[in-house]
C-alpha cells in the first residue's frame, strides 16, 4: 500500500513538474566520463585482485528539474585462498535513469524524483562462480564495485528543507522497490527477490560563522525480507548512522573538512534450524566508525590540489570464532592526493590516487590476519554543453 | 482703499513666502532620500554642524553632509531614492559628501570613505551628469551602473576595489596618475600613494569571503536559498543517483563529492553514497569554480 502510494505520488509530481518546467526553463547538458583502475593484494595470504571501470553520465539540469543516465562498464578479477577458481566478471553494470523535480512552497524547498534501475548488468552467476566470490564484507574496502547487477527496480525519493535562524533543516526518504532476478541461470527455482528498502534521513546545515559551517546527518535504513523462490530467507538488520562534518576555510586558499561517521546495525533475520526466518542469535554486523580530513589548496586560478586522509574502524561482531559468522572486524587507513584542473568554463578534469591499507583480522571468513594494500587511480572529465 | 492696503499687505507677505516656499521646494526636490533598511550592532550618524552622534536604527534617514560610523561587528544597509543600495561594513567611517539630483534629471551620489569597507549596488545612471563616486585617501572609484562592488579603505590609506561578476557594468578607479577600469569579476588594489594595479580576476575564495563579510539583505535571502538548496543536494546524493555538477556553477565540495559518488554511490547496494569521504553543502553558489 505504502509502495503504491509513494510511487504514484512521486511519479505524478515529477511528470507534472517536468511538463511545466520544460516549457519555461533552459537547462545545461553535461557529459562526464571517468576511468578508474584499482589493484589490491594481501601481505600474508595469497589474496589479490583488481578492478577497472569506465563510468559515464549524461545529465540535463534545468534547475527546477533534471534527468540523468548513468552507465558503467567494469572488469573485475580476483583470486582468494578460499576458492580454487578465480573470480572474473566483465561487462555493463545496471543502468540508472534518474529524474527529479524541485519546487519552493513558501520557504520550504522540496525535491521529488525517481530512479529507474535497469538490469543491464550481470545478475546471474553459476554456482562455481558464486563459490569463488568474496563473502567477507572486506570487499567493500578493496573494490568500488561489488554489486554487478540486479532486477528491474525503481527508487522514488522526497526531500524537504527549510531554514530557521542559522540552521537549515532537511528531511527526506527514499523507497527502493527491488525487482527479482534469477541468481544462477543454471538452476531452477532460484528466483531471488531482494526486500524493498526504506532510507530516511534528517540533516542540519549549521552556519557556525564566517567561512565555516557544520553538517550533521542522521539516517535510518530498514529493509524488507529477501525471498528465494517465494520463501523468506533473509532480512538485513536496521542501520542507524550519524555523520558530522565541519567545513571551513582554514587559511587563505585552503578549504577543508573534518568529518566523522558512526554506523550501527541491528541483527539480521536468517533462516533458522526449523526453516523459518528468525532473528540471528548474535549480531553479525559490527559497528563502524570513520574519521577523515579532506582539503583543497588552490595553487593557481585553474589548478587545485586536493587530499583526503582518513581512518575507518569496523568493530568485531558478537559471534565467537567457530560459530560460522564471526567477523573480527578490520581497520582501514587511507590517503588520497589529487588535483582539479579547470580547463575552461565548460570543462574540468580531476585525477586522484588513493592508497589504503586494510588490516583484516582472523575470523570465520579469514583464516589468518591479513593486511591488504589497495591502490586506486581515477581520472575523470566533465564537459558542459 | 482698505482693499488696496490689504492687497499690498498680501503682496508684501506673499512674495517672500513664495520665495521661501520655492526655495524650500527646490531644495527638497533636489535632494535624494536615503533610509537605513538593515542595521546590525552599533551604527551612529553625525550631521553637519552637530557634535553629538545619533544612533542609527531601521528607518533612520540620511542627508548630505552626514557622517556614518559603524562599530565592531556592526553594519548598516542604506537604500536611496535613486535605487542605489549601499552596505557599510564594520569599523567604517563614511561621509555623504553629495546626495542630490542634477538639473539634467540625473543624480550625484558621492561618498568619502576614510576607513572601512563599503559594498554598493548602483542602478544604471540616467544622464551624463549623473555620478556615483567613492573617494578614499588613495583613489576615486567611479561607476555607471554595475553589479555590486566592494571598496575597502585600509587604515594605511590603501584601497581595494572588487567588482563582482555580472552581465555588464564597469567601475573605474582613479589613482594619483592613472585610471584603470574594472569589468565584472575583476579587482584592483591601490597603495597609499600609488596608482591602481592592473585589473586581475577575483578568486572564488575571495568572493566567498567578501560575500560573507558584507552582503545586502536581498543577497542574504539568496544565501538562505543556497543553504537550503545545498542541503537538499546533500540529501539527494544519499537518496538518489548522484550526478556530476557544472564546473563553473557549483562549489568545490559538491564537485568532489559528486565525482566520488558517481563511482561509489550508485553501486553501493542502492543505498546512496554512505561511504563517500567528501563533504557537501557549501552554502556558497555561483562562484567561479
Amino acid at each position: 500500500m505504502l509502495r503504491k502510494f509513494v510511487t504514484t505520488l512521486i511519479v505524478t509530481l515529477c511528470a507534472t513538474g517536468i511538463g511545466d518546467a520544460v516549457a519555461d526553463e533552459k537547462g545545461t547538458l553535461m557529459f562526464s566520463v571517468y576511468g578508474n583502475y584499482g589493484s589490491w593484494n594481501a601481505d600474508s595470504i595469497d589474496n589479490s585482485g583488481g578492478q577497472s571501470m569506465v563510468y559515464s553520465q549524461l545529465v540535463y539540469d534545468a534547475s527546477s528539474w533534471g534527468a540523468s543516465v548513468t552507465m558503467t562498464y567494469a572488469s573485475t578479477s580476483y583470486d582468494t585462498i578460499q576458492s580454487d577458481n578465480s573470480f572474473n566478471v566483465s561487462g555493463l553494470t545496471d543502468t540508472v535513469i534518474g529524474t527529479y523535480y524541485s519546487a519552493k512552497i513558501n520557504d520550504v524547498s522540496i525535491r521529488a524524483g525517481v530512479d529507474l534501475i535497469v538490469p543491464t548488468g550481470k545478475n546471474s552467476f553459476p554456482l562455481d562462480e558464486r563459490q569463488s566470490m568474496i563473502t567477507d564484507d572486506v570487499n567493500s574496502d578493496l573494490m568500488l564495485l561489488n554489486h554487478f547487477g540486479g532486477g528491474l527496480s525503481f527508487r522514488p525519493h522526497v526531500i524537504a528543507a527549510v531554514k530557521r535562524g542559522r540552521v537549515a533543516w532537511a528531511a527526506g526518504f527514499n523507497y527502493l522497490v527491488s525487482g527479482s532476478y534469477d541468481t544462477s541461470g543454471d538452476l531452477e527455482n532460484d528466483t531471488y527477490d531482494p526486500g524493498d528498502k526504506l532510507v530516511a534521513v534528517i540533516s542540519a546545515n549549521i552556519d557556525t560563522g564566517d567561512d565555516q559551517f557544520a553538517l550533521v546527518t542522521l539516517s535510518f535504513t530498514t529493509a524488507g525480507r529477501d525471498t528465494l523462490d517465494g520463501d523468506d530467507i533473509y532480512r538485513q538488520g536496521d542501520v542507524v548512522a550519524l555523520e558530522a562534518r565541519y567545513v571551513r576555510n582554514w587559511f587563505d586558499l585552503f578549504k577543508g573538512t573534518l568529518g566523522g561517521k558512526i554506523s550501527m546495525q541491528g541483527k539480521n533475520d536468517i533462516v533458522g534450524t526449523d526453516n523459518s526466518i528468525t532473528s540471528e542469535t548474535g549480531n553479525s554486523n559490527g559497528n563502524i566508525m570513520e574519521i577523515f580530513f579532506s582539503g583543497r589548496r588552490r595553487v593557481a586560478s585553474d589548478y587545485s590540489l586536493t587530499g583526503v586522509l582518513g581512518t575507518k574502524h569496523v568493530a568485531a561482531n558478537s559471534y565467537s570464532m567457530g560459530e560460522g559468522l564471526a567477523d573480527a572486524g578490520r581497520d582501514v587507513v587511507y590517503l588520497e592526493p589529487g588535483l582539479i584542473w579547470i580547463v575552461d568554463s565548460k570543462a574540468y578534469v580531476t585525477a586522484k590516487l588513493r592508497y589504503a591499507t586494510v588490516s583484516d583480522y582472523q575470523d570465520d571468513f579469514s583464516p589468518e590476519d591479513a593486511r591488504y594494500n589497495v591502490i586506486t587511480l581515477e581520472v575523470g572529465m566533465v564537459y558542459s554543453f | 482703499m482698505n482693499i488696496n492696503k490689504t492687497e499690498g499687505r498680501i503682496t508684501i507677505v506673499a512674495v517672500p513666502v513664495a520665495v521661501v516656499a520655492f526655495a524650500v521646494f527646490s531644495i527638497a526636490a533636489s535632494r535624494i532620500g536615503a533610509t537605513a533598511i538593515v542595521v546590525k550592532g552599533h551604527v551612529g550618524v553625525t550631521s553637519t554642524g552637530e557634535t553629538e552622534q545619533r544612533r542609527v536604527r531601521v528607518g533612520t534617514g540620511f542627508s548630505e553632509g552626514d557622517t556614518v560610523r559603524t562599530e565592531v561587528e556592526s553594519m548598516v544597509e542604506i537604500v536611496f531614492d535613486t535605487g542605489h543600495t549601499v552596505a557599510l561594513g564594520e569599523k567604517s567611517n563614511v561621509v555623504i559628501q553629495a546626495m542630490s539630483k542634477t538639473r539634467g534629471g540625473g543624480s550625484r551620489s558621492i561618498f568619502g570613505l576614510s576607513v572601512g569597507s563599503m559594498k554598493s549596488l548602483v542602478r544604471k545612471l540616467r544622464s551624463k551628469d549623473s555620478r556615483f563616486e567613492i573617494h578614499t585617501k588613495s583613489a576615486v572609484v567611479k561607476v555607471r551602473g554595475t553589479p555590486p562592488f566592494y571598496v575597502k579603505a585600509g587604515e594605511d590609506g590603501s584601497t581595494d576595489v572588487d567588482l563582482t561578476p555580472g552581465e555588464r557594468g564597469k567601475v573605474c578607479v582613479d589613482g594619483a596618475n592613472r585610471q584603470v577600469c574594472l569589468d565584472p569579476g575583476y579587482r584592483t588594489t591601490v597603495g597609499p600613494d600609488g596608482d591602481p594595479a592592473e585589473p586581475f580576476a577575483i578568486s572564488a575564495d575571495r568572493l566567498d569571503a567578501l560575500n560573507r563579510a558584507l552582503s545586502f539583505s536581498s543577497e542574504k535571502k539568496a544565501a538562505t536559498d543556497a543553504q537550503t538548496g545545498a542541503l537538499v543536494n546533500h540529501l539527494a546524493r544519499k537518496l538518489s543517483v548522484p550526478t556530476v555538477s557544472r564546473s563553473g556553477n557549483d562549489s568545490f565540495y559538491e564537485n568532489l563529492e559528486n565525482q566520488y559518488d558517481i563511482g561509489r554511490g550508485m553501486h553501493d547496494d542502492n543505498s546512496g553514497s554512505t561511504a563517500d569521504p567528501y563533504v557537501s553543502g557549501s552554502i556558497i553558489i555561483n562562484t567561479t569554480h
